[in-house]
Order: structure tokens, then C-alpha cells, then sequence
């Protein structure tokens, strides 16, 4: 038997179902979602509570702007006071100031990488959810860097599923050395000469503050570590800024989801890499006397005077040895540890 | 069932059939939220329901765990260099973190508590509890707690930005909490957050080629 109603009560009848549909409970890590036909139950996927550490990082949908958010639940400190977060403000009266993470502000998301097409390693967990790798998703690096998406070749009944990632991680301004050879003399007749000097930066930081900062990319930003060769030549540009990654935020698409636009049906999952308060030790500090640059005298012009040359080259390996401990004595890079 | 089927939202025009009203009636019981293991339902009148949860979080009394309770603060114990630092406020004198005296004795006045001032914080809202050492510059040993070489203190001032503590005549701070005070808050001691979790170890290193001498505080 089929009742008949008046067909302009069908407005009602479709928002009463798009609220039914509102009031789902939507799968999120660490909680179980059961369904039947009598309701829906939530449960806590650990049997015990686990301790939200320092760092500890949720990601959430942003329905208003339609945006995946990170928010770090409980704030870590780098040398005892939490970072700031660039980009992110509160009202402090009636001053604007940046937000630390002791404000608790949303960090959006919006710079996002596919572990799969960069390469990296598919975790097990992922694989087991259905992200494929590189070779089984069809996935083909081509000439020149690019990535080409084959046509798809389903291997398992589990049904394929995007993944996509982007990190939170710390940046600290630090001092700079950088060394400088400055030719003395030569062209006269003693030979060559210059001197060896390092010098002292704070570009930087002046800039930056000595403060730590919590930002996003959409890969960790690794830093160059300069070679002895660049060190002692002075052939690399110094960023002046530590980084260490806080946590990788993955979002796993629903089944059968292609392209990497998430939305409220992806699921976060939140790959932790520290767990404690910090501390940054710069190993450079101001010095309060500039140091004497190191001079070096090289072979007498023309090769002549050789009963000279191991008179000079005394002086020389005194030289050397000095310019190699000053070198060792300037590395720039700062030190991560537990506060 | 994972979501409202499609078939159940008509088109405009569209007959309501019996069928679809089964549907979404089947739908709404099936969205009925019940109550799991970790926490109650309340059906919340004309409004919805709240989730009410019913299990305590773990909590984790690790070493100089840092509570406020009203204007003070109540610091777990803690040791640096294997020694208790010690604390004084207005119910006593100078005792251990744990309330013994310098005989292990329970002291009369018990526990103490670090009286917080919320004159003492800095321009951005930041006030710090530390431990304090003080030490003799000429031997470069701690002095003893119950003469107040080891003290638990509150300070706006930082001191260990650049990761060790710069000496002050013989003092070194340890931050092992801070206090934020809420935006736009003129007074009040706002929330705590725990810098340090374990024992610690106190260095002093001299300060060399007119540098600053410096505590490090290592774990």
C-alpha cells in the first residue's frame, strides 16, 4: 500500500534525514564505533587511557572553512616556555599578538604530501587499510621528477584508500660562523698570504627571536649539514635555524576516494616524534673578544728558497691544525634534548 | 549501515511513500545514540544528548609534578643530584619537598606549598617555579638544602633561554613549570604546564674567555 502525502512535505522529510545523517558518530582514532539497528555506541579503543604527552597533537575538520586543523592538546616547551605559532594571532586587550601554543590556536592544514608518490615507505598499518604502494597503485615516477597515475589495478579485495601527510615540526633561530679567507699578500715576494678568520652572525635571529616556533609543511624541511670541506672554505649559505619534527599528521582517505582534496570523511592519524619538553643548546655564543684571525703563509713565490720550506712548513702545520680546530670548534648546528 | 541510503532523500514533487517513512524511521533508531562503556548518555530536553564521560584519566605522579591549589602550588617531590630540594611558607620553616626535616622526621607544619604571587609575572603573561641552587663559586659545590642551597622558587625573570641557566652570583634557576595567565587576564595565576618530569642533574661550568659562567640542568 503506498500512503500518499502532500509533495511539499518532502523539504522536511529531506532535513530530517540530512540531520539523522548529522548525527552519526564519525570513526576517529583511538575510539570504536558500533553500529545496529537499535543505535550506535562509542567505545574507547585502549584499555587504559593513554597519557596525553607533551606534543600530543589532534587533528580536526573545520566545518566553517572547510579545513583539516591541527591542535596540540597539551602544549610542549622548547628551553621552558611553549612556542609560538607564526601565522596564528589572539587579542591581548586590545593588542594583537602571535598565538603560543599555550593559547591552544587551530593550525590549519592546507600543504599536503602523498607519502606514496614521494616514495616513502608505506607503514603497514596504511597498507592494511588499503593504500597502495608506489608499484601496486600504479604510481610511476616519470622523466624529470614527475609522478604519472596509471590506470588503477585493484591487487586486494580490501578497497583502495588515499593517503596523504604533512608535518608539525620546530624551528629555532640561532647565531651563525661562517668563515672567511681574506688575502694578505700575493703578490709579494714572501709568498702567499692570507688569513684565516670566522666570523660571528646574528642575522637570524635578530629576526626571528630567540623564541622556538611551531610550523606546518607539507614535508619536514631538512637542513643541509655542511660538509668539513664547506666549513672550512665557507662555500654554504647557513640558514641559522634548527628544526626538529614534532609529529606527522596522516589522513587516509574514505574507500574507493581518489584525489587528494580531504574533506570531514577522512580519517587522522597522528605519527608522534617526541613526546617530552625540549631544550636547545646552541653550541655558538657570543664571543666577547673577536678572535685573531689565523694567518698562513704559503711556499716561498717560484719555488725558489727550498732549504726554507721546512722552516715555513713548521709554522704551517701549526696553522693548519689551528684553522682545523677552529673549524671543529664552530659547528653551528644547535642540540635537541630532553628539558 | 554507515550512512543514511540516498534512496531515502526524495526530490521535490517526489510521493512520500510508506516506504521511504519506514526508512527514515529505521534511520533515526539507528542513529540513537546508547551508552558504551566509558561514558553515560544524557538526553539533553528539546536539544540533543551529552556524552557524559565515566572513566579518570591516568594520572601520572611523576617527580616535581606541579598542582595549583588556590594561590600555591603543591610540588611533588623531586631530586637533583640525588638531594630533595627544600621549601619554606608561612605554616613553616625550610623542610623537604616530601614535609621531612633534616632528621627525616615528618615535620609538624607538613607539606609545603609554594606560595604563588601574581606580581611576579612577566610582560607576556609567563611566571616560572623553579628550582633554585645557589652555590660556593669558589669550590663549585651545592650548598646544603637546609641553608638554602636547593630551594623550589617563583620568578618572572628567564635566565636559561639559550638552554643553561647564566649564573647570578653563584645562583642558577631550573624552570620545572610555568604558569601562563590567560589572555587579556590582568591578574589571576592562569593554568600551569609541567616543563621537567625526572630527576635531575646540576653542572656549573665557569665562565671562560670573559664568558658567562652558566648551571646546566641535565636529566
Amino acid at each position: 500500500m503506498t500512503t500518499t502525502l502532500n509533495p511539499l512535505t518532502t523539504a522536511p522529510y529531506r532535513a530530517v534525514a540530512a540531520q539523522l545523517q548529522r548525527n552519526q558518530l564519525l570513526p576517529s582514532p583511538g575510539m570504536r564505533i558500533y553500529r545496529s539497528r537499535y543505535g550506535q555506541r562509542a567505545e574507547i579503543a585502549f584499555p587504559q587511557d593513554p597519557w596525553a604527552h607533551p606534543w600530543s597533537t589532534r587533528a580536526l575538520w573545520n566545518e566553517e572553512r572547510k579545513h583539516w586543523e591541527a591542535l596540540v592538546v597539551v602544549p610542549g616547551s622548547v628551553n621552558a616556555i611553549d612556542p609560538l605559532v607564526p601565522g596564528q594571532t589572539v587579542m591581548d586587550g586590545d593588542k594583537e599578538r602571535t598565538a603560543g601554543l599555550c593559547d591552544f590556536p587551530r593550525i590549519p592544514l592546507k600543504s599536503w604530501r602523498s607519502p606514496v608518490a614521494n616514495g616513502e615507505k608505506l607503514q603497514a598499518f596504511f597498507a592494511a587499510k588499503g593504500v597502495r604502494s608506489l608499484k601496486s597503485s600504479g604510481l610511476i615516477s616519470g622523466a624529470g621528477g614527475f609522478t604519472v597515475v596509471d590506470s588503477y589495478q585493484p591487487e586486494s579485495p580490501i578497497p583502495p584508500r588515499t593517503l596523504i601527510a604533512c608535518n608539525l615540526y620546530l624551528a629555532k633561530a640561532r647565531a651563525t660562523y661562517k668563515a672567511v679567507i681574506t688575502p694578505v699578500d700575493a703578490t709579494g715576494s714572501s709568498g702567499v698570504v692570507f688569513d684565516y678568520s670566522v666570523t660571528y652572525g646574528t642575522e637570524t635571529l635578530d629576526r626571528k627571536g630567540v623564541r622556538a616556533r611551531l610550523q606546518t609543511a607539507a614535508a619536514f624541511p631538512a637542513i643541509h649539514k655542511p660538509t668539513f670541506a664547506e666549513r672550512l672554505l665557507g662555500t654554504y649559505e647557513d640558514e641559522g635555524e634548527d628544526r626538529l619534527s614534532i609529529c606527522t599528521i596522516y589522513l587516509l582517505s574514505p574507500p574507493n576516494e581518489e584525489g587528494i582534496t580531504p574533506d570531514a570523511r577522512w580519517t587522522p592519524y597522528i605519527q608522534h616524534d617526541e613526546f617530552w619538553p625540549l631544550k636547545h643548546v646552541s653550541p655558538i655564543t657570543s664571543p666577547k673578544v673577536s678572535p685573531k684571525p689565523i694567518r698562513i703563509f704559503t711556499g716561498l713565490a717560484g719555488g725558489i728558497g727550498d732549504s726554507l720550506f721546512n722552516q715555513i712548513l713548521s709554522s704551517q702545520n701549526e696553522a693548519s691544525q689551528r684553522i682545523i680546530n677552529a673549524v671543529n670548534n664552530t659547528v653551528p648546528e644547535g642540540d635537541w634534548s630532553l628539558a | 549501515m554507515s550512512h543514511i541510503p540516498s534512496n531515502l532523500f526524495p526530490e521535490d514533487g517526489d510521493i512520500l511513500s510508506a516506504g521511504l517513512v519506514r526508512g527514515l524511521a529505521s534511520a533515526a533508531q539507528e542513529t540513537t545514540l546508547l551508552r558504551g562503556a566509558d561514558y553515560l548518555v544524557q538526553p539533553v530536553s528539546g536539544q540533543g544528548v551529552r556524552i557524559v564521560p565515566i572513566r579518570k584519566p591516568t594520572v601520572w605522579e611523576h617527580s616535581w609534578m606541579t598542582t595549583l591549589q588556590g594561590a600555591s602550588a603543591i610540588i611533588r617531590p623531586g631530586l637533583v643530584n640525588t638531594v630533595m630540594p627544600w621549601l619554606a611558607d608561612s605554616a613553616g620553616p625550610l623542610r623537604a619537598l616530601d614535609g621531612l626535616d633534616a632528621d627525616l622526621k615528618k615535620h609538624k607544619s607538613g607539606v609545603p606549598r609554594l606560595e604563588l604571587k601574581d606580581t611576579l609575572f612577566d610582560k607576556d603573561g609567563y611566571s616560572f617555579i623553579v628550582i633554585r641552587v645557589k652555590i660556593d663559586k669558589a669550590t663549585g659545590l651545592m650548598a646544603k638544602p637546609a641553608e638554602g642551597g636547593l630551594t623550589i622558587a617563583q620568578t618572572a625573570e628567564t635566565t636559561w633561554l639559550d638552554g643553561a641557566s647564566l649564573d647570578r652570583d653563584g645562583v642558577g634557576d631550573c624552570p620545572i613549570a610555568f604558569l601562563r595567565r590567560a589572555v587579556s587576564a590582568k591578574n589571576g595565576l592562569g593554568k600551569v604546564f609541567q616543563v621537567r618530569y625526572f630527576p635531575i642533574n646540576h653542572r656549573y661550568q665557569a665562565g671562560e674567555n670573559g664568558g658567562s659562567a652558566k648551571h646546566w640542568f641535565l636529566v
